[in-house]
């Protein structure tokens, strides 16, 4: 706005726009840098809606491989192994005591729930 | 941006249609284009400016205003590239953070408010390098210089002519050499960068 330096490319642009000089053999180049150009934008799109449909397939699979129930049980299960209860049929490694792994626990439950669930499948 | 009160916007779809169905004359004058503003030499190629303005384009996070026609949307779209953070290659990063990092030489200084002030400082600045680097190339080539003041007063088609004295054929002359000086600009400054 009034100034003067960011009209002049602004001017420039407009008057590069603006030619109407039928395309010959010396544009050849600026074609293929645009085509170049356009193609890389392509992919770089493509990539991204792959990234984003493998990120929703996952989330979908996360959703529904545990019943609630199941993270209950084995958070009992859990909690059973930890008072040292033995005939719960789960070890728990020494760090688990220590609070280093409390921020896992959703995940550690989900995996237990699993392998109840496939067990459960087997029997 | 000349709006004319109209900020109503075309679906991307339709943006989209308008880039691939551009004949070769407006291909070539955005290529052209996107050369005018590589040319300051700094952080970005002409074909990383058309990529990202592409990609944005086409997710529908810079939409092409009625009011305006396609090729000056999308140059425009380019245009805020070069003061767009988001938008710096990793390269361009480790310059800037370099410009930091140094000692400032005076003529570094609108490259240094670039990188700290405002969008409107570091567009300022951007403008200015690229005008600098053109008007620097283009002294004393008395032909060239009266276009570009010509060009700046906003004179297009028959009234250039006439300012100049040229007819349509010695204009296509005068613009070809101009687009050559921008080109030869870029492609100096990739060979700096060891692009290819």
């Amino acid at each position: 706005m009034g100034d003067s330096k960011k009209d002049a490319v602004d001017s420039l642009l407009e008057f590069i726009l603006a030619d109407d000089t039928p395309v010959g053999p010396e544009d050849a180049e600026s074609l293929l840098l645009l085509q170049k150009a356009t193609d890389d934008a392509e992919a770089r799109l493509a990539k991204a809606r792959l990234q984003r449909a493998r990120e929703g397939v996952f989330a979908a699979s996360m959703k529904q491989s545990v019943a609630p129930q199941g993270i209950e049980n084995a958070r009992k299960l859990y909690d059973r192994a930890k008072a040292g209860d033995l005939t719960a049929g789960l070890t728990l490694a020494a760090r688990f005591g220590d609070g280093s792994m409390d921020g896992d626990l959703d995940a550690i439950l989900e995996d237990l729930a699993e392998l109840e669930a496939d067990d459960d499948e087997e029997n | 941006m000349d709006q004319g009160g109209d900020d109503r916007c075309h679906p991307v779809d339709d943006a989209l249609a308008a880039f691939h169905g551009l004949p070769d004359i407006d291909r070539r004058n955005l290529a052209n284009a996107a050369s005018v503003l590589a040319a300051r030499g700094t952080y970005v190629t002409r074909e990383e400016l058309i990529s990202e303005a592409y990609v944005r384009m086409a997710e529908g996070r810079r939409l092409w205003p009625i009011s305006q026609p396609f090729t000056a949307y999308f140059a425009g779209v380019m245009k805020s590239l070069l003061s767009d953070r988001m938008f710096l290659t990793d390269e361009g990063k480790v310059v800037r953070l370099k410009n930091k990092m140094s000692v400032v030489r005076p003529d570094d200084l609108p490259r240094v408010a670039a990188n700290d002030d405002s969008e409107d400082l570091r567009n300022k600045a951007l403008v200015e390098e690229i005008v600098s680097v053109l008007e620097t190339r283009i002294a004393g080539d008395e032909d060239l210089e009266l276009l570009w003041a010509g060009i700046q007063c906003d004179l297009r088609g028959k009234e250039l002519q006439e300012e100049l004295g040229v007819d349509v054929k010695q204009l296509a002359t005068l613009r070809t050499r101009l687009n050559r000086h921008i080109d030869k600009i870029c492609t100096e400054y990739r060979a700096k960068e060891g692009r290819s």
